[in-house]
């Protein structure tokens, strides 16, 4: 059984929640909190520490089990299987939706004559390569491609200072707390796709220091919250409300900004290519997923030509999706409408069936 | 398909049994631990003009038929005509102890009392004998007796001790290893005067017999580490070993990757430094080249001079290094992405120049690199054979004369022989040659991605090459430790950088042999 140590499941952790949600979370944000969006975001990654806190306690007395295992032993086979079956067609069509606006995103922005097909399938080699390579070696690509990631974004932001424009960021709170607080809701599907990573994840971090796990889901979501929310406080400046929340990838226009010495300019290119490894982490993630999904439906173990089926499926479906605006809105009401309710209800529901079974075993 | 399968199997699992190859039994293999007999050894060896049978007769109380049989040019005749010879036949010719002398206490007398060897044994194995024989040492056999002995008289004909020739230092000792094995290990013996410091003995190859040392210190090394080296060792089965190459390829964990999974020295400092982190030498007689394992491919980008230099020029000239990998391995790549699909990231001034040189060449930016690099690879490969002043003959009508007349009838931008010249420079940056032709070999496919797919195509070959190196193991190490699975204090303490001397306190982290220094083998 693989392992990953406590530092790489910190990585691990904030590496799957940024995922690529840095990428539409300015524009979702923005059309609901408008200027004061990036409170909005601080605090909705903030819900990543109580449901992954709820796994952690909820796994605990289920060693080496994941959480599908915990359902099928705590509901019953039947609905187990049922809630694995929904848990795999969520997490698999996340990651076939995300799959196919990196295909979107490249098209768009510097490969517009490349087709779609070889953007994804170049994509999806990747992806199974990494699953393929296994948990661990996903975790150490986590490890050091997650820096890169957070290097990318930082270096974009302080490029963008010189634009910052004072008067966009004033005044604070002028449609009173309300819009903050639905934000937080807007966004809530975003630590829910973690979550159900998660979920299937747990079985191989060692559980011997659950100090040391809990501290490094609290760091990973504040550090992300950081993040993103700077992200978003940077495209208000930059952009002002009105237009971040018409561009569709506002960090690729923040790229297009920038500029060096005269040396290089509009690099948004070179940072898509950070953002690519942000990108096959996240799928990676929602592959592995699935793929642990179908395995306890089916009970089939690891082997190259389920991977192999699996990363056909993906692609399969991927490339014909629509892209701009129709993709954006399809992965954000397939976030509100599957993965926020799937994630938001089935962990509160073990963790509180699993303290009332441990309460009546003790009674 | 099936087989197709099976090979991407073998590029990620671990090798185990596969690495043996069957070899045919060899005539007198099947005879090898029979009883000991003169006879049988001389029908084994008296086919070979070299090998001399030297029979004598001990006069005691009974006459004794002795046969002494060495092989002329590897034993010191001087010796066995001497201090041997001379002393059995001469000498003691009527002195008390030979007047005792039996044919059964013939072996144990002169063994006791009559041959001042300080190395010598008593042997009872055909194959033993066979070993001492044609590896030097003089076997003396008493009548028909079951047993011989050894007399440990190897000489021949070997290189000094000089320095090598393709670890050069500015600064640190100047002594190699040599193609003799006895003389590497006093080398190493010399540097690590302490009781914990091993050499295992083993015997490689059906045909070569090749002698191989595995060194290591006992409080350092992990116990799993060196089981592991010599269980890989021992199920090598091959008809000769004659150089340690032979042996790399059979222990690597990724035959199938481009990269280095086990580091060589002809350095004895080197060595030294590496069994003193807690790593395994494995030595071959007959070649200077010294293997060690695990490694990490940081290891691959040091030098021993990053340990007599002083601190802060090591951090210069080591992020020069690391420069020079990501300039030689990217360099061309990134120019054919610019000029073919990412015009924008420059700014237009830069771009109208590049547009300018590149005005009336009839090829596309991948085609033209491309020609340039295999150019750049003949002239490399035609250079490295030839006798030096030849050699730069080649390097200087190749890089200046062909690449000046491309330019002239504009087959070839001038950025492009910049650029490819910039790229073969800083190969030779690259301290590792293994390292240099991985970098090599991957930098072809690397432009071949960015010529169709620009910078997209160049992501996919970098993090192709990112998982790639995460999966790989080297004796069951991570190869990109301490970078991942991160070990900050060995990514600060000896990487990228190196602390000053004084701030060296604990042994790599990267093997686990996390010891302090101040205490030598003592756990922290």
């Amino acid at each position: 059984m693989e392992k990953i140590s406590e530092h790489q499941f910190t990585m691990v952790c904030a590496a799957v929640l940024l995922g690529t949600t840095f990428i539409p979370v300015g524009q979702t944000s923005v059309q609901v909190a408008g200027r004061d969006a990036y409170m909005s975001v601080v605090l909705v990654y903030g819900l990543a520490i109580p449901w992954g806190l709820m796994i952690l306690a909820i796994t605990r007395n289920h060693p080496g089990q994941n959480l599908l295992e915990v359902t099928a032993a705590l509901l019953g086979k039947w609905p187990g299987k049922f809630l694995a079956l929904l848990y795999t067609g969520a997490v698999g069509y996340l990651g076939i939706l995300l799959l196919a606006r990196v295909g979107d995103t490249f098209r768009r922005s510097i490969l517009p004559l490349v087709p779609t097909t070889v953007i994804i399938g170049g994509m999806i080699l990747l992806v199974l390569m990494l699953a393929w390579s296994g948990v661990e070696n996903f975790a150490r690509f986590a490890e050091s491609v997650f820096p890169l990631v957070v290097f990318g974004l930082l270096f974009t932001m302080v490029f963008s200072i010189p634009r910052f424009e004072p008067d966009e960021y004033l005044p604070i709170l002028e449609n009173g707390v309300m819009p903050v607080i639905w934000g937080v809701a807007k966004l809530a599907s975003y630590p829910m796709e973690f979550i159900l990573f998660m979920a299937g994840a747990i079985t191989f971090v060692p559980r011997e220091d659950e100090g040391r796990l809990k501290k490094g889901l609290w760091r990973a979501s504040v550090f992300v919250a950081f993040i993103q929310g700077a992200l978003t406080f940077t495209e208000v400046m930059v952009f002002g409300p009105e237009e971040a929340m018409r561009l569709n990838y506002g960090l690729l226009a923040l790229g297009k900004m920038v500029e060096i010495s005269r040396t290089v300019s509009g690099i948004e290119s070179l940072f898509l290519l950070i953002w690519m490894g942000a990108e096959i982490i996240k799928i990676c993630a929602l592959f592995l997923a699935a793929f642990w999904g179908i395995r306890h439906l089916s009970g089939w173990n690891k082997n190259l030509w389920l991977y192999l089926g699996l990363a056909l499926l993906f692609m399969a479906v991927a490339v014909p999706r629509p892209g701009g605006t129709a993709l954006a809105l399809q992965i954000l009401r397939f976030d509100e409408w599957t993965v926020l309710p799937l994630a938001g209800c089935w962990i509160p529901l073990l963790f509180l069936l699993n303290v009332w079974k441990r309460r009546r075993r003790r009674t | 398909m099936r087989s197709l399968f099976s090979m991407l199997k073998d590029l990620t699992v671990r090798p185990k049994e596969r690495r043996t190859r069957a070899t045919p039994p060899l005539p007198a293999e099947e005879d090898w631990s029979k009883p000991l007999s003169a006879q049988k050894v001389r029908s084994l060896l008296n086919k070979s003009s070299d090998i001399i049978f030297r029979e004598f007769t001990l006069r005691g109380k009974e006459e004794v038929t002795c046969l002494l049989v060495y092989v002329d040019g590897l034993t010191d005749k001087y010796i066995i005509d001497h201090y041997l010879l001379k002393i059995l036949m001469v000498d003691f010719n009527g002195e008390p102890q030979l007047s005792r002398v039996t044919a059964d206490n013939a072996l144990d007398t002169v063994f006791k009392f009559l041959a001042p060897a300080s190395e010598a044994k008593k042997i009872k194995e055909l194959g033993e004998a066979l070993d001492s024989i044609l590896g030097g040492d003089a076997v003396l056999f008493f009548g028909e007796y079951p047993q011989a002995m050894v007399i440990g008289v190897r000489n021949w004909p070997n290189r000094g001790v000089w320095e090598p020739e393709t670890e050069a230092v500015v600064r640190g000792p100047r002594e190699g290893f040599t193609e003799t094995l006895r003389t590497n290990t006093t080398l190493l013996r010399r540097k690590i005067k302490h009781p914990a410091f091993r050499l295992i003995s083993l015997k490689i190859g059906e045909l070569t017999r090749t002698d191989v040392v595995v060194a290591y210190i006992e409080t350092l090394a992990k116990p799993d580490v060196v089981s592991e080296v010599l269980k890989r060792l021992s199920r090598i089965k091959v008809d000769g070993v004659l150089e340690s190459a032979y042996i790399e390829e059979m222990i690597e964990d990724y035959p199938y990757s481009p990269f280095p999974q086990i580091a060589y020295t002809e350095r004895p400092d080197v060595l030294a430094a590496d069994l003193l982190e807690g790593k395994v030498g494995i030595i071959v007689d007959g070649t200077p080249i010294a293997l060690t394992v695990p490694v990490v491919l940081a290891q691959f980008l040091q030098v021993s001079e990053d340990y007599y230099e002083r601190a802060m020029i090591v951090i210069l000239i080591r992020f020069i290094r690391y420069l020079g990998v990501a300039v030689a391995l990217l360099a061309p790549s990134i120019y054919i992405a610019v000029t073919t699909f990412h015009q924008e990231i420059l700014p237009s001034n830069l771009a109208l120049s590049i547009a300018a040189g590149r005005e009336g060449v009839p090829f596309s930016a991948l085609s033209e690199a491309m020609m340039m690099t295999l150019a750049l690879e003949i002239l490399m490969e035609a250079g490295l054979r030839l006798p030096k002043p030849i050699g730069q003959t080649i390097g200087i009508v190749g890089a200046l004369v062909l690449g000046d007349a491309a330019v002239k009838a504009s087959l070839v931008s001038p950025l492009m022989v910049i650029i490819i010249g910039l790229t073969a420079i800083s190969g030779y940056a690259i301290p590792s040659y293994d390292l240099g032709i991985a970098v090599r070999l991957i930098r072809l496919p690397m432009m071949i991605l960015a010529g169709t797919m620009g910078f997209f195509g160049l992501g996919l070959g970098v993090y192709a090459l990112l998982i790639h190196l995460l999966s790989l193991r080297s004796f069951g190490y991570p190869y990109m430790s301490p970078l991942a699975p991160l070990r900050l204090r060995a990514l600060l303490q000896d990487t990228f950088v190196r602390t000053p001397r004084w701030g060296l306190k604990h042994r790599p982290h990267l093997l686990d042999a996390d010891t302090d220094r101040k205490k030598p083998g003592g756990k922290r």
